[in-house]
């Protein structure tokens, strides 16, 4: 973990909804989810801030600055920060002992997005070798009576 | 139950919390409604709708770097449905991007196809240069003409103009039979983003019956999904047949292709009828029949009659070329 944590912006595609922060990584094809508060403490890693200046601008003094710090460990491990890091004293402070200590709830949440059961349904039609019982084929294919497109 | 839950789900507004029935959640995930679905159950998004959301933005990286591309080899093109319908939702996830439709000039086909075989997913792109099944009254030329720039960042996506993109999103569901009910949604979205000069005569030019099923679609996304258009519609009316008949093909959702005939037999003909038996919506559009003052049962069976014969033809020309290729080898 550098002194100074930067964001990581190189290959990542970011989408704000709401309170939330989508990110998907392009290196390796993750797609991640950050709460109000990991998005707080990702945006406040600019590169210019100290991990202590972080824990001071996000407020919530004991606890904000567990919170910080238990963050950019995962923030890191989740490959969202600039440069290789040592993480290993962040790590060492596992996500039950942060619940004792910090509650639930104040907890940042950093979870991974994975394809809906349906993904395969979002098109409007199949191609070659798809089925075609819950959609049509796509132009110039032909629903065979196996219902796959050919 | 369905327009209930999805009515006013396509804006950005929070909507009312709703039971929601398994059965129901399970054929909006095949119907592409899920994620418009899932905000009756909590005002968070849905896992189905971050994942969307994320699709949605790279699909817009991807379009913007092939449309550079294509700028550069000098080659015209317009994207519509997928990507430039989900981007006029109210949260971006709200509705999944699908594959890519691309029209471009017929004598671009080849180099088109060359210069999208040079990204990934370019296999995936539906490559059209007539759109006159959907648009018989369009030529590639004119929608090509009255396509309209969108900046994004890192670039431009061409759309379909708002009238052509329009008539297409309700001709294009009237011709599958408007079994999917994310295809209504998408005419609520389009007509709550009609640009402040946006002409209906312009929309409805062309055969007067296509422009009464394009204003029954309009009718009913107002009576069902609560869509407010921006700019007012001709005055019109719900044909009397229409709702249940769009009511009876989401109910039923995709119907796919029946088996092939091998031979008929008395028996089996009530059986094969059924499954033949061409729906009101698709039937009427494919005739050019009037959606008002006419029984719907008449212009079934001439579609039916229709369907019949072409496929007769061509299993006769198949036949016929399969006798011709013996007879050279």
């Amino acid at each position: 973990m550098p002194n100074r944590p930067k964001a990581r912006s190189d290959q990542l595609l970011v989408q704000r909804t709401g309170e939330e922060t989508l990110v998907y990584d392009e290196q390796t094809h993750r797609a991640l989810c950050l709460d109000a508060r990991a998005t707080r403490v990702w945006q406040l890693c600019d590169g210019t801030r100290s991990e202590q200046q972080i824990a001071v601008a996000y407020g919530e003094g004991d606890t904000g600055t567990a919170v910080v710090s238990w963050t950019l460990g995962e923030l890191e491990k989740s490959g969202l920060l600039e440069g290789e890091g040592t993480g290993a004293a962040r790590a060492a402070l596992s996500r039950r002992a942060m619940i004792r200590n910090v509650g639930l709830a104040a907890i940042p949440v950093i979870m991974a997005i994975t394809a809906p059961r349906a993904r395969a349904a979002v098109s409007t039609c199949s191609t070659v070798g798809q089925e075609c019982s819950t959609r049509p084929c796509c132009t110039g294919l032909t629903c065979n009576a196996s219902l796959i497109c050919q | 139950m369905l327009p209930t839950l999805l009515r006013d789900s396509f804006r950005a507004a929070p909507v009312e919390r709703a039971p929601v029935p398994p059965a129901l959640l399970g054929s909006a995930e095949v119907s592409g409604v899920e994620a418009l679905v899932r905000r009756r159950l909590s005002d968070a998004p849905s896992e189905t709708e971050r994942f969307q959301a994320l699709e949605q933005l790279r699909r817009e990286r991807w379009l913007a770097s092939v449309f550079a591309a294509l700028g550069t080899h000098g080659i015209q093109a317009a994207t519509f449905k997928g990507w430039a319908l989900s981007r006029l939702y109210g949260r971006p996830g709200l509705r999944p991007v699908g594959d890519v439709d691309l029209l471009v000039r017929r004598e671009d086909l080849g180099h088109a196809r060359a210069v999208l075989a040079g990204f990934e997913g370019g296999a995936e792109v539906d490559l059209q240069a007539d759109l006159s099944r959907y648009l018989p009254d369009r030529s590639t030329e004119q929608l090509l003409a009255a396509a309209e720039r969108i900046d994004v960042p890192g670039g431009s996506i061409r759309i379909l103009g708002p009238s052509d993109h329009l008539r297409l999103v309700c001709l294009h569901q009237l011709h599958h039979g408007s079994w999917r009910p994310l295809w209504l949604c998408d005419v609520a979205v389009l007509l709550e983003a009609l640009p402040a000069d946006f002409a209906w005569e312009e929309c409805l030019r062309g055969s007067r019956h296509l422009g009464e099923g394009i204003l029954a679609l309009v009718l009913l996304a107002r009576r069902w999904l609560g869509a407010r258009p921006r700019v007012e519609p001709p005055a019109s009316e719900l044909p009397d047949w229409f709702e249940r008949a769009v009511q009876r093909a989401w109910d039923r959702g995709y119907r796919p292709s029946p088996e092939r005939l091998q031979g008929i037999s008395w028996a089996r003909l009530p059986g094969a009828l059924r499954a033949r038996w061409p729906d009101p919506l698709s039937s009427t559009l494919h005739l050019d029949a009037p959606f008002h003052g006419v029984p719907r049962l008449p212009i079934q069976v001439a579609e039916l009659v229709r369907r019949g014969s072409r496929h007769a033809f061509r299993r006769w020309r198949g036949r016929a070329t399969e006798v011709e290729r013996r007879g050279k080898s």
